[in-house]
């Protein structure tokens, strides 16, 4: 059983008319630094108990002042007790998926420095340099490789060379001659 | 299903992809609830729920996970953090959706959980109300809660509430009783 303390123990005409009368509503900006902000790990360790008597009060007044932050305590602590029901499966699919993908880290103009310092963005160059290297090599191996190439180009200078030097000799005579020859003795 | 009590906070920290699936398990039906009941009081759809949800997450990872690095176990449960943090990207959500400005996870923790900038101050000399006394009488004037819905607010028993309004209600007698007599004479 409950006890009662009497008339004024549970809200009433009189005590809301009571409460009409204190009330002054101003709607002022907080003036900087006159009253510091209750941060969202405040909250949930005062909504959780979690707070020393001093911190508590502390958010109780700014509870008490600031419609807003009650409006989000009452919330946050509804939905506490209202999370039963299951979330549709694609919120739990797509949210699953945010971890390992670009979103995670946005970087929101930190700078080149942080983007090519990233682990991942390392990991990244490394896999195409890697990738380049290997096809190249690869292309360069079936090609012949560099002595294949050096001595195709060795033997088409000494062509051109001998051309100019011995143009007769740098053609391949010693078929035609035979024939010659032979015609020769065959007039004979 | 994992409860969020058991998620490694750490590992979550890290960014462990395993840990931050059973999180995500754990915590879609509360965060799917504060994003419901956002939507609910400002007009929004279920679809709007569900996306505001959506939104939580990729706040939650954005920047290599900066609002879950400001996250203490010591302090607070997670659950209940998560239900802080996520009424704030909710209401976040809202606001960008009308106007683009500054993104959550780019506003300072300190700053974020009580968006509040309009000051409610009572006509009463400071200190005639204790703090707890002040939101009591809130609760149960200006937010109409009953006695039941207050104690649980407040984690304390319905007792616990009555006698704190029955001892606020007291001091403001005691005080406008004074002042009525000084205005009369």
């Amino acid at each position: 059983m409950e006890r009662d303390d009497g008339p004024g123990s549970a809200p009433d005409a009189a005590g809301r008319a009571l409460w009409r009368r204190l009330k002054n509503t101003s709607a002022a900006p907080v003036p900087v630094g006159a009253e510091p902000p209750v941060g969202a790990l405040d909250l949930a360790a005062w909504l959780d108990g979690k707070l020393p008597a001093s911190e508590a009060a502390r958010v109780e007044r700014y509870l008490a002042s600031h419609p807003a932050a009650l409006d989000a305590a009452l919330d946050a602590s509804l939905a506490l007790s209202e999370a039963t029901a299951a979330a549709p499966e694609r919120l739990s699919t797509r949210a699953q998926a945010l971890v390992g993908f670009a979103v995670e880290g946005r970087a929101g103009g930190r700078g080149w420095f942080r983007w090519i310092g990233s682990w991942r963005r390392s990991v990244e160059f490394a896999a195409v340099a890697i990738g380049f290297v290997g096809v190249s090599g690869t292309g360069y191996a079936l090609g012949g490789g560099l002595h294949e190439t050096y001595a195709a180009e060795a033997r088409r200078d000494a062509v051109a060379l001998e051309l100019v030097t011995n143009p007769l000799a740098a053609f391949d005579t010693g078929e035609l001659w035979a024939e010659i020859q032979l015609d020769r003795g065959g007039r004979r | 299903m994992t409860a969020l009590d058991d998620i490694d906070t750490l590992a979550l920290k890290a960014g462990d992809k395993r840990t931050w699936h059973r999180f995500v398990a754990a915590s879609a039906s509360l965060v799917h609830a504060v994003t419901r009941r956002v939507m609910a009081a400002h007009g929004g759809t279920a679809d709007d729920a569900l996306d505001a949800a959506q939104d939580v997450y990729v706040r939650l990872v954005a920047n290599e996970r900066r609002l879950v690095q400001g996250f203490d176990p010591a302090r607070a449960s997670l659950a209940t953090w998560l239900a802080v943090v996520g009424r704030s990207c909710a209401i976040d959500h809202l606001r960008r959706r009308r106007q683009p400005t500054s993104a959550l996870e780019d506003v300072p923790e300190a700053a974020m959980a009580v968006e509040g900038r309009h000051v409610e101050r009572l006509n009463i000399p400071t200190g005639l109300l204790t703090d707890r006394q002040a939101l009591v009488l809130k609760l149960l004037y200006d937010r109409d809660m009953d006695v039941a819905d207050a104690a649980r607010f407040l984690n304390v028993d319905a007792q616990t509430v009555r006698s704190t309004h029955h001892k606020a209600m007291l001091r403001l007698r005691e005080h406008f009783d004074v002042e009525d007599r000084a205005g009369r004479g």
